[in-house]
């Protein structure tokens, strides 16, 4: 049995630690694929001026845009993980790139507000949503090495990319009007296309049950391998559960200094720029944030989930102390506290998504992820407007941030009810059960991939 | 009988004790005013039943008083009066265009004594009267200097309060009805200056220098310059085919009473008017003007054009640049990055080609004999390599 060992890495091609050229080029095609989706959607507002003056409709119903594109991402992550699951990944991510380009170029001979929602909500949103989960949870699967590491650094994209195309999509709007800077959106987007065409096509390890398709398809049948696309049995696994309920409480309170960040700095009387410049620092530090923490997180010091939940609570802390100090009136205080919660934020949100391979195992983390976002889109579409109704319901933003940190305070308590939470090390993860001969030797291989980086190296304490 | 005819004046007297006599709660109030000026008098009165409101004015010295009834519309309708009757009696007096021959006193009359309207009985025993004088004065000469600023780059206001024996508590300047900070002074000299460093757009308009008496009087000096005109955006960008609007404005006093927009062709400035070939349209008011340019053409709309604003002072012009956009402008970088995408997939999907027969030839395999297949079938053959090790 000793020689499955180099056996199992050589399955998983280059993908593992020292043969990791590959592994890399795999973390700069997240890097774009992730900064093309979320960053194209955070300057999405550059647009919405124009709209405003050309459709003559109120800033409202063009806002819808964003949050169509954004429910629709996140609506149909499942759907997303399950073709990947049922089908290769590179051929889902392709179209995803194109389906995203499709709806810009159609956004940009749009004629009335519904042809945006449609194209720019719709299509785009579907279109990202095949790239995210699967991109992210292919990096999550075959890079087990320096994982936290990988994903900070693929995420740090959404801030570099926010930062640096905005001031371009300025210019882009001023030179060739909204029609022509979104066409070049769109040409830019369908680079998505190149980012999927890097994932190789045997590293989706779903696609090794290929072997056996029955020709035979009954309803029974289909509905069974519908379901394990969709990994729905993993949603009647507690500790799957526990952490889906955290992460959802999270996103409760997550965004809510990103809303409303700018109006408590403008309330608390600064001006403009002062509270923008807040924003654009907080950005900057969200990167740092990333980075920094999957790097420490793969030196192996502390194991992953208490980094999480270390990241979490001090950024429930400073968001509630974000009111606190604007009652002091002093900028230096607001701004302090600001970057110390971009810093927390950023870290916390790389990490989320590395811990997922140990609470269900690397083989079922497509199917995981992708019904988490689902069901984290929820509490994150109810987030901010509760805390704007807080607002409006006692005139200033004390209570609603107070809420929202507490949100990620209380999520953490619940995170701590996982199995084995407090133990040293982390524990071997799970993973299915075979219910065919055949596959257990395929479930043999997959048990060394999940276990040998964590046990045999003296990293491995995660 | 004796006792009925007690009892009777009993009954009456106690009738007599529910009617109460009529007394005023609130009565008017003397003032001082100026020639065209307006006042108002206030008068309420209480009793049971509710009394009767007259208004009076009297003119001349005890005894040769000449007493005269105001009414509604008197004095050539510059008599208003309003009263009303509801649990108590409230009546107002207004006075509206003052002349010197309004002094005078005023009385407001109230009585509800049944008998008050009989001509045969004296009315001063059943009314209960209140006065107030009303005293009317010129308007005090208020030397201004200078008496109006035009063109000027600084300047002295100053306001000289002459032949006036009221008593001054202070002075202040307003400038177009808003008070100027820090111009209040409670001194109680007839005299007080102002003065502008800097005559632009923000400080022209009307000043008044008001002296706090009682009445208050006041007199303006304006403040005129040329009119700033500014472009609401220098360089403005329009689609072809497509509709633009070009804004200016003006700040200062007095506004532009007229607007005219220019284009500048081959050096010369060519007046666009209202509806030339329906292609221009000019909308203007006396602080914004904008020209409306449809239907544009890269040769043809492209250039600068000047708004221009005249007021009683003179003209000034602004420019404003539009550039027209060609709506296929974007395509060709499009087509740049879609090139660029097309380039690299195909280069990936080349390189994948090339490198895999390479790659299982290279693969560590203590276990079992390599086996050389494509790409495709790879995921099955390496299930055969397990059982096969097993």
């Amino acid at each position: 049995m000793n020689n499955h060992g180099p056996k199992a890495k050589s399955h998983s091609g280059e993908a593992e630690g020292p043969n990791g050229d590959w592994s890399w080029v795999l973390v700069g095609a997240l890097f774009i694929s992730t900064g093309l989706v979320f960053g194209l959607m955070r300057i999405m507002g550059i647009f919405f001026v124009e709209f405003v003056n050309y459709f003559e409709e109120s800033s409202q119903s063009i806002s819808w845009i964003t949050s169509i594109s954004l429910a629709t991402q996140q609506f149909f992550s499942p759907v997303a993980t399950a073709l990947c699951n049922a089908y290769e990944t590179r051929a889902v991510v392709m179209t995803g790139g194109f389906l995203s380009g499709l709806g810009l170029i159609a956004a940009s001979q749009a004629t009335c507000l519904v042809h945006l929602y449609l194209s720019m909500g719709v299509i785009t949103g579907l279109g990202w949503a095949l790239v995210f989960t699967p991109m992210m949870a292919t990096v999550v699967a075959n890079i087990s090495q320096r994982r936290a590491l990988a994903l900070g650094l693929g995420l740090s994209s959404i801030g570099i990319f926010s930062f640096t195309l905005s001031p371009l999509f300025q210019l882009l709007v001023e030179m060739y009007t909204w029609r022509g800077a979104l066409l070049i959106m769109g040409g830019l987007s369908l680079n998505i296309m190149v980012c999927g065409a890097l994932i190789r096509p045997q590293w989706c390890s779903k696609a090794l049950k290929k072997v056996d398709s029955k020709p035979r398809s009954s309803c029974a049948t289909v509905l069974r391998r519908v379901s394990s696309y969709l990994e729905l049995p993993v949603l009647l696994e507690r500790p799957y559960l526990t952490y889906t309920a955290t992460i959802t409480i999270f996103n409760a309170g997550y965004f809510v200094p990103y809303v409303h960040l700018v109006a408590l700095s403008r309330m608390t009387g600064f001006s403009e720029y002062q509270a923008a410049f807040i924003m654009s620092a907080t950005g900057v530090t969200d990167i740092l944030g990333r980075v920094t923490t999957g790097w420490f997180s793969d030196l192996g010091y502390f194991r992953t989930i208490h980094l999480l939940s270390l990241w979490v609570v001090l950024a429930g802390l400073f968001i509630i102390l974000l009111p606190v100090s604007s009652l002091t009136g002093s900028y230096a205080a607001l701004m302090a506290i600001s970057l110390l919660y971009g810093f927390c934020s950023g870290a916390l949100s790389s990490l989320v998504f590395a811990v997922m391979p140990m609470i269900v195992g690397v083989e079922r983390v497509m199917g995981a992820l992708g019904l988490l976002q689902l069901i984290e889109s929820g509490a994150g579409l109810l987030g901010a407007p509760l805390s704007g109704l807080l607002k409006d319901m006692t005139g200033n933003y004390t209570v609603s941030f107070i809420v929202a940190g507490s949100f990620l305070i209380v999520g953490t308590l619940i995170m701590t009810t996982l199995p084995h939470y407090f133990s040293r090390t982390d524990p071997p993860p799970p993973h299915r059960v075979p219910h065919d001969v055949k596959d257990r030797g395929v479930h043999l291989e997959l048990e060394h991939i999940n276990n040998s980086p964590s046990d045999t190296s003296p990293k491995g304490a995660q | 009988m004796k006792l009925l005819w007690a009892l009777s004046a009993l009954l009456l007297s106690c009738w007599r004790v529910n009617a109460s006599t009529a007394g005023f709660i609130k009565s008017p109030l003397s003032r001082m005013k100026l020639i065209n000026d307006s006042a108002e008098l206030h008068c309420e009165v209480i009793g049971n039943p509710i009394p009767e409101v007259q208004w009076w004015f009297i003119e001349g010295e005890e005894p040769n008083e000449n007493f005269t009834q105001l009414f509604d519309g008197a004095r050539d309708d510059r008599v208003q009066l309003n009263a009303t009757y509801v649990e108590h009696a409230a009546s107002t007096i207004h006075l509206t265009s003052l002349t010197l021959e309004d002094s005078g006193m005023y009385e407001c009359r109230a009585s509800n004594d049944p008998d008050r309207n009989e001509l045969k009985k004296t009315p001063k025993i059943k009314w209960i009267r209140s006065q107030a004088n009303i005293i009317v004065i010129e308007t005090p000469n208020i030397i201004t200097e200078p008496s109006e600023v035009t063109n000027q780059t600084s300047a002295v206001l100053s306001c000289n309060l002459t032949d006036s024996s009221l008593p001054i508590k202070g002075s202040y300047w307003v400038l177009n009805g808003k008070t100027i900070e820090k111009s209040e002074s409670s001194d109680s000299a007839p005299f007080t200056s102002l003065s502008l460093d800097k005559i632009n757009h923000h400080s022209a308009g009307k000043y008044e220098c008001v002296f706090q008496t009682e009445p208050e009087v006041k007199q303006m000096i304006e403040v005129k310059i040329l009119p700033h005109v500014s472009a609401h955006k220098h360089s403005e960008h329009g689609n072809e085919n497509d509709v633009v609007v070009l804004v200016c404005d003006s700040h200062g006093y007095p506004l532009p009473t007229d607007w005219s927009w220019f284009k500048e062709e081959n050096d010369v400035k060519m007046p666009i008017s209202n509806g030339t070939g329906d292609k221009y349209e000019i909308k203007s008011t006396p602080n914004k003007t904008s020209l409306t340019i449809i239907d544009l053409k890269i040769e043809k709309d492209a250039g600068d054009y000047f708004c221009s604003g005249t007021n009683e002072l003179g003209t000034k012009t602004d420019k404003v640049h539009l550039r027209v956009r060609s709506r296929l402008a974007a395509l060709w970088p499009f087509l740049g990055i879609v090139a660029e995408v097309i380039i690299l997939v195909a280069i990936i999907f080349i390189y994948e080609k090339r490198r895999k027969p390479d790659e299982i030839t290279d693969d560590d395999d203590s276990g079992s004999a390599p086996l050389k297949s494509n790409s495709t079938t790879n995921h099955k053959d390496k299930n055969v390599r397990q059982r096969n090790s097993n």
